[in-house]
């Protein structure tokens, strides 16, 4: 089974992510572990403004969305200048920032800001996940707009147990053309009445001689 | 994919721009993006139409061009404004009202077709007549098609201003000064045609706007929207990574480097070849020449600054001071076909920014005779 962070990491790649730069904090760990399994590159910097400005200049550069990555509160509130940067300079880009436990958190409001509503006024989106199946049509949507005119930010707020769930949701995009693989169950399936056919033919063949069999053989002719 | 926009906007273009007697061509910020720029310089050379550039679609059409007219750094008064005034029609193409205008609009003043992906309005600087919304490219395909250059236009002042302004770019540039004119002519002479800088903002952005020749698409990244500090070095790096075989040159501010200057050490880190300039005056430069210009007295813009040098080796990086004005080609040339991460410090010579004040630029006189 998929962990959420692997789904969403996955889909960022299938839409050509190359690069993201940031800093985590510990309610990324689950989404930095799943980028340490993918191609995608991390660029750790040393403040989250500059990690900004260097994911809004990939998408200046590029067209496509350039991305950025911080933990709840401190982290977050310093993307707020790289996020008007991206927005008055039109230029793609998607903010992912950790968050507390959406269901059971034992820290109070300790670190908690309203990041989602912080940034509603500097992008042309911004969501928190708050159920495992949602990343996909999100994550989606997050990268559409952004990358659509006029071009500018986008901000997904990713909670550290929903990153760190298990989810049957499988990576897509629509904005990549490739075709979903089929099921296996329906490749297993497929498999199976192929070769029920092929030992019908089999059992067919043995049954009703062969049409080489009536011919005269090659001996017999030269004879 | 975007729309096309409709035939019906691009065919009163069309016409607009056929019946006009003084047309020019303004690009703006979205002329650098979406591959524009073979398509607007096949319409820039079919039309022999003469263009000008906002700070941040500077490079979409090469500036060495014979028709180019100067960058709009600023918003009204400059060398430039003159052939603006004397137009009767703006074709503004990629051009968005979140940058700083590079004319401001006047109800009896030259009429604008504005071209983009988008709209894009302000009811006191900027209220193009005509907007052709939808897919760029295809929308200069069809004008290009349609349009050659006319009988009708009357060119002779904008050859004129193009004179003008292009004496007033190259005065300066080879005084003996750590002048920005002069600084600007010796960076540009070390960058290849496809050699990046990346600008954070200050005093020498507007310097570099006038005077920095870009010669490609997206070469001088500088942000003329936010207008955000800090912004320099992390671009830099971002256009390292995505272009490693191209020379990059982040110029900035020792105000603006200081912001984000700890990023030094993810350029070390990641082994990037990187030269950063500092343009040094010790002091947040632009505040305080507006401070002067406004009357004001000089008041807690002054700074200190670390020993530059001794701050980037202590990165693991390179660090250098600039003595003489002379020795700035050299060294760049050895910082970056020696590779790695090296600061080079200037100690920049502000005594020149009158020129562009608004009081002086007020006294610029018309080269030619206003037709209007």
């Amino acid at each position: 089974m998929l962990k959420a962070s692997d789904l969403f990491v996955k889909s960022l790649e299938k839409a050509g992510v190359k690069y993201i730069f940031g800093i985590p904090g510990e309610e990324n760990l689950d989404f930095l572990d799943s980028l340490k399994r993918s191609k995608i590159k991390m660029i750790v910097t040393r403040h989250e403004q500059a990690a900004g400005f260097m994911a809004a200049t990939v998408g200046r550069l590029t067209g496509k969305v350039g991305v950025c990555l911080s933990t709840l509160g401190p982290g977050a509130t310093n993307f707020t200048t790289p996020a008007a940067y991206a927005q008055l300079g039109a230029m793609p880009m998607l903010m992912i920032t950790g968050q507390k436990p959406y269901r059971n958190n034992m820290q109070g409001q300790f670190q908690i800001v309203d990041v989602v509503g912080m940034m509603k006024p500097l992008t042309k989106f911004t969501k928190k996940i708050t159920k495992n199946e949602q990343i996909s049509e999100i994550l989606d949507r997050a990268l559409q707009l952004a990358e659509e005119e006029r071009q500018g930010p986008t901000h997904i707020e990713l909670p550290e147990d929903i990153a760190g769930e298990n989810t049957t949701s499988k990576a897509f995009n629509t904005k990549s053309s490739k075709p979903k693989p089929a099921s296996k169950q329906a490749i297993q399936n497929a498999i199976k009445k192929i070769l029920q056919v092929k030992t019908q033919k089999q059992a067919y063949s043995e049954q009703v001689p062969s049409c080489l069999s009536l011919l005269p053989n090659k001996q017999s002719k030269m004879q | 994919m975007s729309k096309s926009a409709s035939k019906q906007a691009i065919q009163n273009a069309i016409k607009m721009i056929k019946g006009a007697k003084r047309p020019l061509i303004l690009l703006g910020m979205g002329a650098n993006k979406n591959n524009l720029s073979a398509l607007l310089t096949a319409f820039l050379k079919k039309t022999g139409i003469y263009f000008l550039n906002t700070q941040m679609g500077k490079g979409a059409i090469d500036e060495r061009s014979p028709q180019f007219l100067g960058t709009a750094a600023l918003s009204a008064n400059d060398h430039v404004h003159f052939a603006v005034e004397d137009s009767d029609l703006v074709i503004a193409i990629g051009h968005d009202v979140y940058e700083k205008p590079p004319f401001i609009m006047k109800k009896n003043g030259a009429k604008v077709i504005h071209i983009n992906y988008y709209t894009s309005q302000d009811p006191k600087v900027y209220f193009p007549q005509l907007e052709v919304i939808g897919d760029v490219q295809t929308t200069l395909k069809t004008l290009t098609k349609s349009i050659k250059n006319q009988a009708n236009w009357d060119q002779k002042c904008f050859k004129t201003v193009r004179d003008d302004v292009m004496q007033n770019m190259d005065a300066g540039s080879k005084e003996n000064k750590f002048i920005p004119q002069r600084i600007i002519a010796d960076i540009r002479k070390v960058m290849p045609d496809d050699g990046i800088i990346t600008l954070d903002n200050g005093m020498y952005k507007i310097w570099f706007a006038r005077h920095y020749r870009a010669y490609q698409s997206n070469t001088i990244l500088l942000d003329n929207a936010l207008a955000t500090m800090g912004a320099g070095l992390p671009s830099a790096i971002a256009a390292k990574l995505l272009y490693p075989k191209r020379k990059i040159v982040a110029i900035c501010g020792d105000g603006g480097f200081m912001m984000n200057s700890q990023e030094l050490e993810t350029a070390v880190r990641l082994r990037l070849d990187i030269l950063v300039i500092i343009l040094n005056d010790n002091a947040f430069g632009m505040i305080k020449w507006k401070q002067k210009n406004l009357g004001f007295k000089d008041y807690s813009l002054d700074l200190g600054n670390p020993n530059f040098i001794e701050y980037a080796r202590s990165y693991g990086a390179h660090g250098c001071k600039v003595k003489d004005p002379n020795e700035l080609v050299k060294m760049m040339k050895k910082c970056m076909n020696m590779g790695g991460v090296h600061l080079i410090e200037v100690p920049i010579d502000y005594s020149l920014n009158h020129i562009v004040s608004p009081q002086e630029l007020k006294s610029n006189v018309a080269p030619c005779k206003i037709n209007q």
